[in-house]
């Protein structure tokens, strides 16, 4: 059985939840680790980074959300809601792999960093840096036009259809209207009309909720 | 077949896709530059093909596909019948769920800490823009903690990846070499097993070549 260490409501876990749920897989566990178990060397054996989630499936452990959402997305490629290309599908990989690295590269660059100083210091205790968040916010707003142009040609962020790429999205995004940015997706229309469409998604709806503590 | 890669050789993006080309001893391809000093990538009709204005950009005939590390796994999956093995076997699961968590490790964990020192201490200054020294600061104290980690993963594998040399390597290299230049080689030489990696990975043909 699928086991997966990281917390109900945390960030990137909250990908791989989204892929379990869309993929209408119930059979998994999950743990919560405190923060100081996290910091300690038999958790740092699995995880150097000392992060969460981790995910243990048989022989198989790895760390890292996204990863962790494409092996699921492949291991249930035969049911529920398709994720990603079929194996063979050499082209539709690489475009796959193309709006895998926009995500990382021109959407989470910026709104991770702004997330990190005004959710995640604060929470640590930690100062804002207020260059950070400002600095970003402005690259962040140059880069929403294009995707703003990308979707005016495309619904999803992977092509025509929802896939993965759509579901990397869903933290970093749902946080910035948490710290009060989100006018930024607002501005723009066709990345506002994206973030409805894939926002009211029953799956997303289910695991976003404050309350979600694993399928019933 | 005709493949074309718009980009320029000293670019940090454009060298993972050259390594890979190389590593993959593919010699029929055409490296198309484009011209950085007139902004030619910063608008239409190059914007037309990238809508985020970077490079490199790749076309196999009529096929086309951005952003470095997928134009390289795409060439390390259609060549991988000849050269350095750079990526699983099909169908090797355990192999291609540890190669993504080490892909994203590189995203997540190196990259956006490296591009912000870069741009502060090195791109920002070239082009005669100002740095934020607090930024450059705070980025590179946790790029240092993160290199203590990556100092003791290199201590149980040889290669960022495992213990053979892969695309994950790859999509390192040119950003290591950057930050060297940038004055903070410090950063590996101060790690011993890091620093014995850099050994090994720079020490390849190919490393040798897109670095003359």
């Amino acid at each position: 059985m699928v086991h997966i260490i990281g917390m109900w409501q945390a960030t990137c876990t909250s990908r791989i939840l989204a892929v379990l749920a869309e993929k209408g897989v119930t059979d998994f566990t999950l743990t919560e680790p405190s923060f100081v178990e996290m910091k300690s060397p038999p958790y740092l054996e699995k995880q150097p980074f000392g992060q969460i989630p981790i995910l243990e499936d048989g022989d198989i452990r790895i760390h890292e959300s996204r990863a962790i959402c494409r092996y699921l997305a492949a291991k249930y490629h035969d049911q529920g809601t398709k994720l990603l290309p079929d194996p063979s599908d050499i082209k539709g990989w690489a475009l796959f792999e193309q709006w895998a690295s926009v995500e990382a590269e021109n959407w989470n660059e910026h709104a991770f960093p702004m997330v990190n100083q005004v959710f995640f210091n604060k929470l640590k205790g930690l100062p804002v840096i207020k260059e950070v968040v400002d600095e970003n916010r402005e690259k962040f707003k140059q880069r929403l036009v294009a995707f703003d142009a990308i979707l005016a040609k495309q619904k999803y962020m992977g092509g025509d259809e929802f896939s993965l790429i759509d579901i990397f999205y869903y933290p970093y995004t749902k946080k910035l209207f948490q710290i009060g940015e989100g006018a930024l997706i607002e501005g723009h229309p066709n990345v506002k009309a994206w973030w409805e469409r894939i926002s009211t998604r029953d799956a997303w709806v289910k695991v976003s909720n404050p309350d979600y503590k694993g399928p019933e | 077949m005709v493949l074309r890669l718009t980009g320029l050789p000293q670019s940090l993006c454009t060298q993972r896709t050259l390594l890979t080309l190389l590593e993959k001893e593919v010699k029929d391809f055409e490296l198309i530059p484009i011209d950085w000093s007139t902004g030619e990538h910063k608008r239409p009709p190059y914007t037309d093909r990238h809508p985020f204005g970077v490079i490199p950009f790749l076309e196999d005939d009529d096929f086309r596909v951005f952003e470095s590390r997928a134009i390289a796994r795409y060439l390390a999956v259609k060549y991988e019948n000849q050269g350095t093995a750079l990526v699983p076997a099909a169908g090797d699961t355990k192999s291609w769920a540890l190669f993504d968590q080490w892909a994203s490790v590189e995203y997540c964990n190196f990259h956006p800490l490296v591009y912000e020192v870069l741009t502060h201490k090195l791109w920002n200054p070239f082009k005669g823009l100002p740095s934020n020294e607090s930024i450059a600061e705070d980025n590179t104290v946790r790029l240092a903690a993160n290199l203590d980690i990556y100092n003791k993963i290199l201590g149980q594998q040889q290669y960022m990846a495992g213990d053979e040399f892969s695309l994950i390597d790859i999509f390192y290299m040119p950003a290591v070499n950057m930050l060297i230049q940038a004055g903070q080689g410090h950063l590996f030489e101060e790690r011993p097993n890091l620093k014995a990696w850099w050994g090994k990975v720079s020490d390849r043909s190919s490393w040798k070549k897109i670095s003359t």
